[in-house]
């Protein structure tokens, strides 16, 4: 499936309670380009490779009201894999995480993040979350309808990337910030 | 740090209204741990990058965290203060705890004079929790959001 679909389907399902956090890379060029009538509702990293499910955990553990989508990369999720069970540990059922699955490092130029046989979503149902998969556009539809599981990892194809983020990171914390306040 | 050191620091926090205390466990802070542990507010992160990403989750939401680490732990979470908490203007205290040049262990002891050098380049305060006046010490360095700060265990 092509990453920016995947993510337009996400998005279709952002309502006013939930918020978007997007990993470093093309993900968050590509949700930058989807949500310019959802920007405080978006906070966009373009660093911290790593940092997505524990700074979702944080707002989700001071935003109870709110719903919190933490959309990370399989690579990016195999330099933190710990946060998986910080989550499960601390997590108070608000937060949602989507991995977009390429198998591989594409910003850098495709570099394989995983080996041959190896599921990441093995390793979210092996830190105690429940988990599941999806291969097209109707998945993520039935994904939202049964609102079951705690992941959602999207096997998402290359895709030609979109342009940079071109806001002030600071510009993008306090926007998000005021919003939740 | 003894006891009453241990106390003096928890007063402290609780004075400036610290709400989480994030950490991957430094030795000899356990009265610490414990007291934020019971009020529910203590988060053990796997890796001191993990701990600065939640703490700045919790600051965009409106809590007040602070991250407490070993001295051994200030590399690992670099990147993460750097890329995330400096780059967007997300501020709350590190709290880097110095087993000192001394230490018996003598791999720390190389980690504290290799960290103290870094910490140093990253203008760290230093606090002592021997005194009354440190938890003013305390109030100050947060209010000019001072993010890093470190203390002899």
């Amino acid at each position: 499936m092509n990453r920016s679909e995947a993510l337009r389907r996400i998005v279709n399902h952002v309502n006013d309670d939930v918020c978007l956090i997007s990993p470093l890379g093309y993900v968050t060029r590509d949700l930058f380009a989807l949500t310019p009538g959802l920007r405080d509702q978006c906070f966009y990293c373009m660093g911290s490779m790593g940092s997505v499910v524990p700074l979702a955990l944080g707002i989700s553990l001071a935003s109870p009201a709110n719903h919190v989508y933490a959309i990370e990369g399989d690579g990016s999720l195999l330099m933190n894999l710990g946060s998986l069970v910080t989550v499960r540990r601390y997590g108070k059922g608000n937060l949602t995480l989507f991995i977009f699955d390429n198998r591989c490092y594409e910003s850098t130029g495709g570099q394989p993040s995983q080996p041959e046989g190896f599921n990441i979503e093995d390793v979210c149902r092996a830190a105690g979350l429940k988990t599941a998969v999806a291969t097209d556009g109707n998945e993520i539809e039935e994904f939202f309808e049964q609102r079951e599981a705690a992941v959602l990892v999207i096997k998402v194809a290359l895709t030609p990337a979109t342009p940079r983020v071109d806001e002030e990171p600071k510009v993008i914390a306090e926007r998000f910030s005021k919003r939740l306040s | 740090m003894n006891g009453e050191q241990a106390q003096h620091l928890i007063d402290t926090l609780d004075a400036c209204g610290v709400k989480y205390l994030i950490t991957v466990p430094a030795t000899g802070l356990e009265a610490v741990f414990h007291h934020f542990e019971t009020h529910e507010r203590c988060i053990y992160a796997t890796r001191e990058e993990e701990a600065v990403a939640i703490a700045a989750g919790l600051t965009l939401g409106g809590e007040k965290p602070i991250v407490m680490m070993a001295q051994a732990g200030v590399g690992n979470a670099l990147n993460a203060v750097f890329t995330l908490a400096d780059a967007y203007g997300v501020y709350f205290p590190i709290l880097v705890c110095f087993r000192g040049k001394e230490d018996p262990n003598l791999v720390q002891r190389i980690s504290a004079s290799q960290t103290h050098v870094v910490l140093e380049a990253l203008d760290c305060a230093e606090i002592s929790w021997e005194h009354d006046a440190s938890t003013q010490q305390f109030q100050n360095l947060i209010a000019s959001k001072r993010r890093w700060i470190k203390c002899a265990i």
